[in-house]
């Protein structure tokens, strides 16, 4: 058993669920179950599911995950929701704590303008959440490709990010050491990245393309178009989703240096991701080397302003 | 009376060091070279501007020429394939410190500090620099500047560390134009704890210089770290980087994605990575110089890509690796990104730069505690 109680070790596991093929609803919630009750009993306090848990669960989805969380202790980063915001969607990241009362939320904060004109809304702040020695932060989709989302986390206190993830085929690895590897690396913390794989669109409980079968939610997903953001991805015409869970920390403190402390070993396949994750070695890194400390804070607030009022309100931020 | 002698002593050698470092000599010397301009600038091309990223040796050299030849040699190669924009790594002075008598016996000591210790009580790496500025500066800038202008081309002259009127020390970059003009410096802005130690100061400003090649910012080797640099040259305009290092650790794949790749990627530039390389009073300087391109506009794009146009092999030896940049293509690249990316500038202005100002005001020492006590819900 991992333990966190009155250590600095914490057990930790990201869930590479299967979205499909699935002949109902009932089945994809077994196979939800599953994973979870496997991730603690391999010793995880903190489990990260990927982004559409909760849409593709349907009715019941909170309360379902509240006692997921609660009859295996564990703090549940329950995938997401679509939960009505401003005369839109927002698509939220529920937090749970082992008792099974909902710690908070995080909303994703970068969504497309096609994502935005389908009735989705970004969210507007980020907050952190206390888990035994751990300090969460979430990460949805296309938030692990802007570094503002992880480093306003990390400067909040995080120590932990879990990264909730749906990711079209083909599983990139230069796309993952782009994103959530990277954001890692830059803040010298842990990451916990959650993915769903599969065929999504078939294989889907509800039978379309997520999260468009679920009652009241509008077409044109965060799903696809939001992972794409920046990244150069395609279009989604097949609805299968590739990825590596993963669980990754400063270079310095993994095996062979490479920054992966455990990874999903089938791109395709789900699998329970769960290792120990050793906070006073992540405390040695800040103190051998505390890039935080270099942190050019009068560049930052002469500059970063007006650089990033540029941005999202104008057709074109680039000065002539 | 022995501190008066000292500072004639001093006096004395700061005479001799303007003697050596006298720029008519070395232009001279260059001159003799016989050196004709390229046609690389002939016609620019904003699809095709042809870019040399130069790995450099570390070490030292005692008298100005010789440092005028090396710098020569790898410039020579990068023009003759073409490249209009030539890029020398950081520290690109450093072999400079071979002007001061005796320092090839402190160097053999085997670390910067006990190089420091042999020199005397107090004296810190910036005090070094101060001294040997002065010399330092004109060595370089002539140097730079004469091969600009003889081979008509720009070189981004990598960075030197240089005392400024302002009394601070910093490590600061150089691009010199086809005419031999001095067309921008940056200094580095997120220092190396260690650079800390040595007396450094951090710049406080970032500049985007306009040029035929292209929109050019030169952050320095941290720099690229610390994602907020490339963010905002990108925002400013920024199209090429040019990023010099100089990183004191045997080559690691994974540890160099976490410098200009990554931000590559991020924001949007094309990056132009020059490094140096060789033993240095007991660092061990590696990297693989290349030339970075967003994913989509490198080969294998736009999903396929690694986003690595050119790219050296051995990360201890010299040499130069030449690529084209599509300009164009980025502009058009840039143009989706900014406005189909999906940036929230709420989230910055009212979450992310207060996070920036309350991180500030708490001062950490130890961001673990800081952690626990942050507001954090649970």
């Amino acid at each position: 058993m991992i333990q966190d109680e009155g250590t600095e070790v914490l057990g930790c596991a990201a869930l590479q669920l299967r979205a499909g093929p699935w002949a109902g609803p009932e089945e994809w919630r077994r196979h939800c179950a599953a994973l979870v009750e496997e991730a603690a009993e391999r010793g995880a306090r903190v489990v990260a599911m990927p982004a559409l848990t909760g849409l593709l669960w349907g009715p019941g989805f909170l309360e379902d995950a509240a006692s997921l969380a609660s009859s295996h202790r564990v703090y549940l980063a329950a995938g997401t929701v679509a939960e009505p915001r401003d005369g839109g969607w927002a698509h939220v990241a529920p937090v749970f704590g082992p008792s099974g009362e909902l710690l908070g939320s995080q909303a994703q904060l970068h969504l497309t303008p096609r994502d935005r004109g389908a009735g989705w809304v970004p969210g507007a702040g980020a907050s952190v959440f206390r888990a035994g020695p751990a300090t969460l932060g979430i990460l949805v989709q296309a938030d692990v490709w802007f570094p503002e989302v992880a480093r306003a986390l990390c400067l909040l206190g995080a120590d932990l990010l879990l990264a909730l993830c749906a990711v079209p085929a083909p599983y990139s690895p230069w796309l993952q050491v782009a994103g959530s590897w990277q954001e890692a690396q830059q803040n010298q913390v842990f990451l916990t990245e959650a993915c769903l794989v599969g065929e999504a669109a078939q294989g889907m409980p509800g039978g379309s393309a997520p999260p468009g079968a679920l009652p009241g939610v509008p077409p044109g997903p965060p799903v696809a178009a939001a992972a794409r953001a920046g990244t150069g991805l395609p279009a989604f015409p097949e609805g299968r989703l590739e990825g590596r869970s993963a669980i990754v920390g400063p270079c310095e403190i993994t095996p062979g240096e490479t920054g992966f402390l455990a990874q999903a070993r089938d791109p395709g396949a789900p699998e329970a991701v769960v290792c120990a994750l050793d906070f006073a070695a992540l405390d040695g890194i800040w103190l051998r080397y505390p890039i935080f400390n270099q942190l050019n804070h009068r560049l930052y607030e002469g500059r970063l302003p007006a650089a990033y009022a540029r941005v999202g309100g104008e057709p074109s931020g680039f000065p002539a | 009376m022995a501190s008066l002698l000292d500072r004639v002593k001093e006096r004395l050698f700061s005479l001799i060091l303007a003697w050596v470092s006298r720029p008519g000599a070395l232009r001279s010397y260059l001159d003799s070279k016989g050196l004709r301009p390229s046609h690389n600038l002939d016609a620019i091309d904003r699809r095709r501007v042809r870019v040399a990223a130069v790995q450099m040796r570390l070490e030292l050299l005692r008298r100005p020429r010789d440092y005028a030849d090396r710098a020569l040699a790898l410039t020579r190669e990068a023009v003759d394939r073409g490249a209009q924009l030539v890029a020398f790594p950081e520290d690109a002075a450093t072999h400079l410190l071979g002007l001061l008598p005796g320092i090839e016996a402190l160097a053999a000591r085997g670390s910067v500090e006990s190089a420091l210790e042999g020199m005397g009580r107090g004296i810190r790496v910036a005090d070094i620099f101060r001294f040997l500025g002065p010399a330092m500066r004109r060595v370089y800038t002539v140097t730079f500047s004469c091969l600009a202008r003889a081979l008509g081309v720009y070189i981004a002259a990598g960075s030197a560390v240089l005392p400024e009127p302002d009394g601070g020390v910093y490590n600061t970059a150089h691009l010199f134009g086809p005419d031999g003009r001095l067309v921008g410096t940056q200094r580095k802005l997120h220092l190396l704890p260690m650079e800390e130690q040595w007396g450094l100061s951090p710049g406080s400003e970032l500049a985007v210089f306009e040029t035929p090649l292209g929109r050019v910012g030169l952050p320095v080797c941290m720099d690229a770290t610390y994602f907020e640099t490339f963010r905002l040259l990108s925002l400013l305009g920024a199209e090429v980087a040019v990023l010099p290092t100089a990183n004191p650790e045997p080559y690691n794949l994974w540890k160099a994605l976490r410098g200009v790749w990554p931000r590559v990627q991020e924001s949007a530039v094309y990056a132009i990575h020059s490094c140096m390389v060789g033993e240095f009073f007991g660092m061990k300087l590696t990297g693989r110089s290349g030339i970075f391109a967003p994913r989509a506009l490198a080969p294998g794009g736009p999903e396929g890509g690694e986003g690595v146009l050119a790219q050296l092999d051995d990360p201890e030896q010299e040499g130069v690796a030449v690529a084209d940049l599509d300009l164009e293509a980025l502009e058009r690249f840039r143009a989706e990104w900014l406005q189909g990316a999906g940036w929230n500038p709420g989230f910055y202005r009212d979450h992310l730069l207060p996070a920036y100002a309350a991180y500030r005001g708490r001062c950490p020492e130890a961001r673990r505690r800081l952690g626990a006590g942050a507001g954090a819900r649970g």
